[in-house]
């Protein structure tokens, strides 16, 4: 039997290296270049560069001509989130499968051309997520076997444990706001970046869909109104650049589920680990709480470095599974676990929470693309 | 005002009176006089309180019978009529309400009033307070450790049986009197959303499912209540997190589960908190009324978690947000 090789072009990765070595992981996936547009700035350049060398592939500052000479038939994309979109439609007019970083996009408008044009082209998109880890998986399952019957009401803590630069109330009357995009360029030195990219983009933003991705895999309703509050509590870079580090968004959901997410970038200081992140599920027989971190491993020592995680996850398959997925949908033409109208519906929903959150409202969610309608 | 440093204590007893008189033994200073047992429904074995001297009686005995000496009744039970209660009172009787969620907020402001004219305290214990890990929570927060408080998020779940269910507004009323209590002031605006309710029994009063209320403080704190009934089982779980900007903190029924590998498979088992909530509950009920300590629930605090239990009806009622008026001091659809 011949096992289909898919050979991958990686689309910019100015911020999620992690997804290009997620999809490499799996073996039906090669990485055969990296490109980007000529024009980006240096610091693109040299992020590209660096993973090109990693993979031993060229880097190529064409996207145009990566698409048409080296064969591809799927491209990854981690660029600055206002670029996603525009870099999905190009490779998607080029024919290409797409695995496209989160989020969608910054703007529902953009996330409609990726809609319109996967539909037309008939090609597979994958916003990368983190549905197949192992404790999310395993609620799934649970669910989906009936143990606790109808799913009622569904609740996600999401909390990053990250530090982003400078706390709330630091800047002095006479320094200059913190610049979005030159801070975060600078944080990625250590990992406490956010959303890489000119527009400033708050944590509902850039975080949200993993949380909604949870919710649409274990309950798999889609949320009609919101009503959400948001704040920046914790961090000067977002107090200066408006934008959110911590919300909160009540979700009214089909077939009378309600729900909630808490979502932020809560600090170093407020976890041991990467964060609360915990699901609360409560059905018609029954509930379920799962935390995500789960399975773990302790390891404490003696000179331990601060940041560094005191609890590790193990047996942890996600990379895999989620190109396994999207390696399936190719091949016999079924849904990605998370496809480009489920990432319209979550672009949708978090601009309703933050719509909600500016005046106090609820508001609805729009249940299809309007392109499309 | 009376203020005995020795406490003869009566008990109108209800159905969990064995836990009261259980946690009112480790009180010092407290000597139990006598047990209210009205219709023989509070499920204590009388025979051996009487060959102990406590006097078991009905209200009307307790509160006619000189014999019965007593400085102070505990209500512990859903059954008692206030006209009984403003008898106690008018008589200087000192009036401890273990649970003032059973009682409208006008009426214990009504004994109050009584009560100052005649030397007696009416206090009450609102039981979620008194949680040893609320407590600690609360310590975090007032310890100033966690910086300003940015957000409260709280799961309490439960079963309510269908015929003597109290209703889950009750239940949210102690919710969100915590969450006020955390941010030290009402909410500015909120929503109130709840999940299809389920079979909902005649003799149920309210909805019983569950409410879900999201609370937004001055200054963008934020809170999300998730009050549900609807566990099949007698199991509870209890989660309450609250996020300020220099640090966290996490009372967590699921971080304090114990493994049991039995017959049946394996099952998580909550390592509880005992009695030490109502001991609490009964130690500042006591030293309240011996004018050693502030009642950690006051008046205030009823009425302002009334206001906003108001609210939030009004945002489940009208489907949409509500936002608090000044200086009228209730809420009004947004």
């Amino acid at each position: 039997m011949t096992v289909p090789r898919w050979r991958c072009a990686v689309l910019s990765v100015v911020k999620h290296a992690y997804v290009p070595r997620g999809v490499a992981a799996h073996p039906q996936f090669e990485i055969v270049v990296v490109a980007d547009d000529a024009d980006r700035p240096e610091w693109v350049h040299q992020r590209n560069q660096e993973l090109a060398d990693e993979f031993s592939v060229p880097y190529v500052r064409d996207v145009a001509r990566a698409l048409s000479d080296f064969n591809a038939q799927v491209a990854v994309i981690s660029s600055e989130a206002e670029r996603h979109c525009d870099l999905s439609v190009r490779a998607i007019e080029a024919g290409l499968h797409v695995v496209q970083d989160k989020p969608m996009s910054n703007r529902l408008s953009q996330c409609e051309r990726v809609v319109a044009a996967v539909e037309r082209r008939g090609v597979k998109f994958l916003l990368w997520n983190r549905n197949f880890l192992p404790a999310v998986v395993q609620a799934r399952d649970l669910i989906a076997n009936g143990e606790i019957g109808e799913v009622r009401s569904i609740h996600v803590d999401f909390y990053f444990a990250k530090d982003a630069g400078p706390p709330k109330g630091s800047r002095g009357p006479d320094d200059p706001p913190i610049d979005w995009l030159t801070f975060q360029i600078a944080a990625h030195a250590d990992g406490s970046d956010g959303a890489v990219g000119t527009l400033p983009l708050g944590e509902l933003s850039n975080e949200g869909i993993y949380p909604l991705g949870y919710i649409q895999m274990v309950c798999g309703a889609a949320v009609k109104r919101v009503f959400a509050r948001t704040a920046a509590h914790f961090h000067q870079v977002n107090v200066d650049n408006h934008v959110e580090d911590l919300a909160t968004v009540t979700l009214e959901m089909e077939r009378g589920i309600v729900g909630s997410l808490c979502v932020g970038r809560i600090g170093n200081a407020s976890h041991p680990d990467i964060g609360e992140i915990k699901l609360h599920v409560v059905g018609s027989k029954g509930a379920l709480v799962a935390s995500e971190a789960r399975p773990e491993v302790g390891v404490y020592y003696r000179g331990q470095p601060e940041k560094e995680f005191k609890h590790r996850r193990v047996a942890n398959d996600a990379d895999y599974l989620l190109m396994e997925n999207f390696a399936q949908a190719i091949a016999h033409n079924t849904p990605t676990v998370l496809d480009a109208r489920a990432g319209w519906h979550f672009c949708a929903t978090v601009e309703a929470a933050l719509e909600s959150a500016r005046t106090g409202r609820v508001t609805m969610v729009p249940s299809r693309p309007s392109d499309l309608d | 005002m009376n203020e005995p440093s020795n406490l003869r204590l009566a008990i109108w007893a209800g159905s969990k009176t064995p836990v009261f008189v259980s946690a009112q033994q480790r009180i010092p200073d407290v000597t139990l006089a006598a047990i209210v047992d009205c219709d023989g429904s509070s499920d204590i074995d009388t025979d051996t309180w009487r060959s102990q001297g406590v006097a078991v009686q009905t209200v009307d005995e307790l509160l006619t019978t000189p014999a019965t000496p007593f400085d102070a009744l505990l209500i512990a039970t859903e059954q008692a009529e206030v006209a009984s209660l403003r008898r106690a009172v008018a008589l200087g009787k000192h009036l401890l309400l273990a649970s003032p969620e059973k009682w409208p907020v006008a009426e214990i402001e009504e004994l109050q009033f009584l009560g100052e004219k005649r030397g007696a305290r009416v206090i009450v214990g609102e039981p979620l307070r008194h949680r040893p890990s609320v407590q600690a929570v609360r310590e975090a927060v007032t310890s100033g450790k966690l910086g300003k408080i940015g957000l409260m998020r709280l799961h309490d779940w439960g079963h309510a049986p269908s015929v003597q269910a109290a209703s889950i507004w009750e239940a949210l009323r102690a919710n969100i009197d915590l969450a006020c209590w955390m941010f030290g002031e009402k909410p500015e605006s909120m929503y109130c959303a709840s999940s299809q309710p389920l079979e909902v029994d005649e003799a149920t009063v309210g909805p019983v499912g569950a409410l879900q209320i999201h609370l937004g403080f001055r200054a963008g704190g934020m809170a999300i209540l998730d009050c549900d009934r609807s566990l099949p089982s007698a199991e509870i779980y209890f989660s309450l997190s609250v996020l300020g900007s220099t640090g966290a903190t996490y009372a967590d029924d699921h971080h304090n589960r114990q493994l049991l590998l039995g017959p049946a498979g394996a099952r998580g088992v909550t390592s509880g908190e005992g009695v030490l909530p109502i001991v609490s509950r009964l130690r500042n009920l006591f030293e309240a009324c011996a004018g050693r300590a502030t009642a950690l629930t006051t008046l205030e605090d009823l009425r302002r978690s009334g206001i906003v239990l108001a609210g939030a009806k009004l945002s489940s009622e009208g489907s949409a947000a509500v936002r608090l008026t000044h200086p009228e001091d209730h809420y009004v659809l947004a």
